[in-house]
């Protein structure tokens, strides 16, 4: 259900886009990368290849502390889901460790390759 | 979700030219804005999508054009090597937000502060120790310190395992000084007992009490020592130069005893005589052997028998109506009894010729008190002798006891 509704929304940005591609090209490549693998479905295949990834280098629970660390300093009555993700995204990112990025980056960039030569 | 979808897409579409309106689900198409399907399949079939028939010709011309923009992206490396990192920090921040989005959620719901307490630099010290010679808490074993009791009756310090034997000796509690306080009771009792006695010396349920004995006697054969009277205590006390040493200490003892079990039927005697009946239309009221009491239990009592209980109160009943009757009775005792030691004299021979002048002499005394009063109980005094110089014939000599034998069933069959 999830699946498709993404899939479906990808296409609606698409055709969206489509009437601005005078646009800039990088966001647009981006933004193509991001609804082809979505449409293809194999976005999800990564994603949850780079979860089990994260959970086995126990990023997870490091940024489960980071969190928790952000709600502690805030209060837990006035801290919203953006002012955590704000605070945290810049860390998180830092803290992946850079065998799961390099494998992560290597398997997308195999299989944009076969795609774009098929 | 498909037909939610379909409603901004379709309101927004028809102000872009490029962008047909988009007729979404196919449900929602099949039921309510039939389209043409049939041509959608010979465009999908090149693009070989998993569900196909999901979407619109409008829909699968925009893939197209998706796939066509994507595939000459992807044949610049550089964008190709941009769009993977693009990817790989999307799916990050993707995987961040779920996180946040969990911990928020927990923190809010309340279920968070129990964790987050045990995490830090918290959690080392309650981490458990693992080395040998120490337990979880990384303490040393302790040597097993001896638990110090102090009595509460002298205030001494006592190790544990020898405090329950202390207490027994300092305050009385226990098995052995249970029994020495029983013991104790008794002498108490017995000597307020005797007083009593003594003043009910003359008492004319004296022989009530006799009578009860005599046939407490029968009851309970020679395993009991003999039971007398006050005036027969006296008695002996007069007797006693007649009598050998043994058997004036052995007479001594069973005074003792009697005593003690002249204090209840003294207790009965002290009673009116209808009190005494009422008393004993309630309870059981025979005579204990051990504690020499009135048993107190209901006349239901299964410690004695009906038996007893009859004789008891005919013994204390009749007495107080027919005390007249006592005298004849009482007499015939003597004279039965009175044959024993002749016959003991003939049988026995000089060995027991002391216990047979005992005999003689008691019965002498005993004719001579039954003649002058009626209270006296001469024949109880007889077979007091009688029994106990039948013990010590058994003693000295067992191979006369048969005739003994002959006699002591002679004497019981006479008291009865």
């Amino acid at each position: 259900m999830s699946r498709y509704s993404e899939r479906r929304k990808a296409i609606e940005a698409s055709l969206d886009h489509q009437n601005h591609d005078g646009k800039e090209k990088k966001v647009n490549s981006k933004r193509a990368v991001n609804q082809h693998l979505t449409i293809e479905g194999d976005k999800e295949k990564f994603k949850e290849l780079l979860r089990r990834r994260l959970i086995e280098c126990g990023w997870r629970d490091e940024l489960r502390v980071l969190c928790r660390d952000t709600i502690r300093e805030r209060g837990i009555h006035n801290v919203t889901v953006d002012e955590i993700v704000e605070d945290v995204t810049p860390k998180g990112r830092a803290l992946v460790p850079d065998t799961v990025k390099k494998e992560l980056l290597q398997k997308i960039r195999t299989y944009l390759h076969e795609k774009a030569f098929k | 979700m498909l037909g939610t979808l379909a409603t901004p897409i379709s309101g927004k579409s028809p102000s872009l030219d490029p962008v047909p309106t988009l007729k979404c689900s196919r449900t929602v198409n099949q039921k309510t804005q039939p389209l043409p399907v049939g041509k959608m399949d010979a465009e999908v079939s090149d693009n070989n999508k998993k569900q196909p028939d999901m979407l619109s010709s409008e829909e699968v011309d925009a893939l197209e054009g998706i796939n066509r923009r994507f595939q000459e992206l992807m044949s610049d490396p550089e964008i190709l090597n941009e769009a993977a990192n693009f990817l790989v920090e999307d799916l990050i921040d993707e995987m961040t937000i779920g996180i946040v989005f969990e911990v928020h959620r927990s923190a809010k719901l309340g279920v968070l502060d129990p964790e987050a307490d045990m995490s830090g630099e918290d959690i080392t010290k309650f981490k458990i120790i693992d080395d040998p010679g120490l337990d979880v808490f990384g303490q040393p074993p302790v040597i097993k310190k001896f638990q110090d009791c102090i009595c509460p009756s002298c205030n001494r310090g006592l190790a544990a395992s020898r405090f329950a034997p202390h207490l027994e000796k300092c305050m009385g509690m226990g098995r052995n000084s249970s029994r020495i306080a029983s013991r104790r009771i008794a002498n108490n009792s017995k000597e307020t007992s005797s007083a009593v006695v003594s003043e009910d010396e003359d008492d004319e349920w004296t022989i009530g009490g006799d009578r009860r004995r005599k046939k407490r006697d029968r009851s309970n054969g020679n395993a009991k020592k003999p039971s007398k009277s006050l005036k027969s205590d006296r008695r002996n006390g007069d007797s006693n130069s007649s009598f050998g040493g043994s058997v004036s200490e052995s007479l001594g003892s069973s005074s003792g005893n009697n005593a003690s079990f002249d204090a209840s039927s003294a207790a009965l005697e002290a009673k009116r005589p209808d009190e005494r009946r009422t008393l004993l239309s309630n309870i059981c009221g025979v005579i204990s052997e051990h504690t020499r009491k009135l048993c107190t239990r209901s006349l239901r009592c299964p410690q004695h028998s009906d038996e007893q209980r009859r004789a008891l109160r005919a013994s204390v009943l009749v007495d107080e109506t027919n005390f007249q009757s006592e005298i004849p009775e009482v007499q015939v005792n003597v004279e039965s009894l009175g044959l024993d030691p002749d016959d003991l004299l003939s049988g026995l021979g000089g060995g027991v010729g002391s216990l047979g002048g005992l005999g003689m002499g008691s019965l002498s005394r005993g004719s001579w008190e039954t003649e002058r009063s009626n209270a006296s109980s001469p024949a109880d005094s007889v077979s007091v002798s009688s029994s106990t110089s039948s013990k010590k014939r058994e003693k000295s000599s067992p191979g006369k006891s048969s005739n003994h034998k002959k006699k002591s069933k002679h004497s019981s069959s006479h008291e009865l």
